[in-house]
């Protein structure tokens, strides 16, 4: 287990995705992003609203002073494009401090996103880059070993990367989407910080987490969730290493400011890429997002995990999660986040504390900087991490 | 029942029916702070949330009518509010308001339904509404919600990038009364 800790720190982030939106009344996801259940390439609407509402302002505009539609909403903050075509893209660089190592310069994410909106039709497909072994099971060619991940280090890059590719369709006034294809696994919060336990341990995230597969969504304004039947990674080779189960999640509008979620994995793999042992995953667990007033969202989730390497149970473990987002004016996000895990192996739960910020200081333009603490298992130093990013969505 | 008790039945009924109409003489008037707010929703779970703190109650003896200036409301989103004003046409027809026959509110009930006439957008059309008052020594916390669709007021729907909120609407208020 303490090798996925190691290979989520190689791993950096690239994705984006904003479930403190909760504090606008955004419960849904489905009217911002591409995908209905949040995440990765935004709508026009999306764009715009990350005009008005994320995007650092000192005073806010008084009614009627606004732009009817922002200028940066458009494609490359200029370009119009018809109403059935969506391009964008999605680039993030940075730097990672560890004491007592040379400062790594990353590309975290390079990537181009399209989509295609014809009638109640959606075609999505992202490409870009990815170095080394920052997007290894993102990879699409050369085709990576995964089992070399924690190796020499270059045997996967520099590589075109496809993260999603999926055709979708839509039902009932849009509350229901199809989708099939290659899709971020449903499941808990989709946060930015796929270092956090919560997203490492159950392998949801949203930067290379993705698996081919079907999902069906619902979005109301009640109600919102997700069931995706998981056919495996593609881009991993060879089969064995291959997931196929589920994963999904239901959440619930409890008032206009407070949501209540639960998740539900189970994956079997004929070699788990850790133990090389034929494994069930479970991870099944809860999560809440609540804005007790406008500047603030809290978000929590915990898991249940447990791998099963039949016909015995191998190990049982957690992971949680705990991040206040306070917006101490808008654009401008102070993040506490406190985590604890256990993979069942290690000794004592591996515990992080972050302290970031986050800066939206330009139209789609994101200054990040977070300080994480984490302690693999209770017989480690509590290790220190400085990574700065800047993150460009267009 | 004895005679006794008949005539002691009857005294209570007229001094019950004495008190009451003097409580209908006397008007309410808004105490305490106040609140409205409304929820729009439309596709894929979209959903606005426009709240106002500023809530007005007036009783002319026969009528409650609760008003609400629509520039009060504020849906956390400048580019929204201006378009909620712009399409309720809020420089013409500044208010909403909510008129209850006094004869239908009921003192101490629970999730009672009602009838009163709302008014936005220059158009009335009598709506059912529900509400709870909730009254210790002559003040009374009152709160309704009604749901309401725009397109009997003539409100055009916006669609704006792809978003176009569907024309039914819930709204709600909670304000505090006294004699």
């Amino acid at each position: 287990m303490r090798s996925i800790v190691v290979l989520v720190l190689l791993a950096a982030p690239s994705a984006f995705a904003f479930p403190w939106m909760v504090k606008h009344n955004y419960g849904a996801c489905g009217s911002c992003h591409v995908d209905p259940s949040g995440g990765g390439q935004t709508t026009s609407y999306g764009r715009a609203q990350a005009e008005v509402l994320l995007r650092w302002k000192v005073t806010k505009p008084a009614a009627g002073q606004e732009e009817e539609v922002p200028r940066s909403a458009n494609f490359l903050w200029f370009l119009p494009l018809p109403d059935a075509v969506n391009l964008s893209g999605n680039a993030r660089s940075g730097v990672l401090v560890t004491p007592g190592s040379a400062p790594r310069v990353l590309l975290m994410a390079a990537d181009l996103y399209a989509t295609l909106n014809v009638d109640r039709f959606v075609f999505h497909a992202t490409g870009g880059f990815g170095l080394h072994n920052q997007a290894a099971k993102a990879i699409v060619a050369p085709v990576c070993d995964p089992t070399n991940l924690l190796g020499s280090g270059g045997q996967c890059g520099p590589s075109f990367v496809a993260r999603e590719y999926w055709a979708g369709a839509k039902f009932a006034d849009e509350a229901v989407m199809v989708r099939v294809g290659r899709l971020n696994l449903p499941f808990g919060l989709r946060n930015n910080e796929h270092l956090s336990f919560v997203r490492a341990y159950t392998v949801t995230d949203i930067n290379t987490g993705q698996q081919l597969g079907a999902s069906a969504s619902y979005n109301s304004d009640a109600l919102r969730g997700e069931v995706m039947a998981i056919a495996g990674n593609f881009q991993m080779g060879p089969d064995a290493y291959r997931e196929r189960g589920y994963s999904a999640f239901a959440e619930l509008s409890l008032k206009t400011n407070a949501y209540l979620g639960a998740s539900s994995l189970i994956a079997f793999s004929s070699a788990d890429p850790t133990t090389g042992l034929a494994t069930i995953r479970h991870a099944h667990g809860l999560f809440a997002r609540y804005a007790p007033v406008e500047s603030l969202a809290l978000l929590a989730e915990a898991d249940f995990l447990a791998w099963v390497a039949p016909p015995q149970l191998d190990r049982i473990g957690f992971a949680a999660f705990l991040q206040a987002d306070w917006e101490v004016m808008q654009g401008l996000h102070l993040i506490a986040t406190g985590e604890a895990a256990h993979g069942g192996s290690q000794v004592g739960p591996s515990l992080g504390a972050w302290a970031s910020v986050g800066w939206y200081f330009a139209p789609h333009c994101e200054l990040r900087v977070d300080n994480i603490f984490q302690r693999a298992s209770s017989t480690s130093q509590v290790g220190y991490t400085l990574l700065a990013q800047l993150h460009l969505f267009l | 029942m004895s005679p006794m008790k008949r005539r002691s039945a009857l005294r209570s009924m007229v001094v019950l029916s004495v008190l009451s109409s003097v409580v209908a003489l006397a008007a309410w008037t808004k105490a305490g702070e106040g609140q409205a707010s409304f929820k729009a929703t439309g596709p894929a779970g979209f959903k606005i949330v426009g709240v106002s703190k500023a809530v007005e109650v007036k009783d002319d003896g026969k009528v409650l009518t609760v008003t609400v200036k629509l520039a009060d409301i504020d849906t956390d989103n400048s580019l929204r509010n201006h378009h909620m004003l712009e399409d309720l046409e809020a420089t013409k027809f500044p208010e909403c308001t909510l008129s209850v026959p006094l004869d239908v509110l009921k003192e101490g009930v629970t999730d009672t339904e009602g009838k009163g006439t709302f008014a936005i957008h220059g158009k009335t059309k009598d709506i059912p509404f529900k509400y709870t008052s909730k009254c210790t020594a002559g003040v009374c916390d009152v709160e309704g919600t009604a749901d309401l669709n725009l397109k009997d007021y003539e409100v055009k729907i916006r669609s704006y990038l792809g978003i176009t909120v569907k024309s039914e609407v819930s709204v709600a208020a909670k304000f505090q009364v006294k004699k």
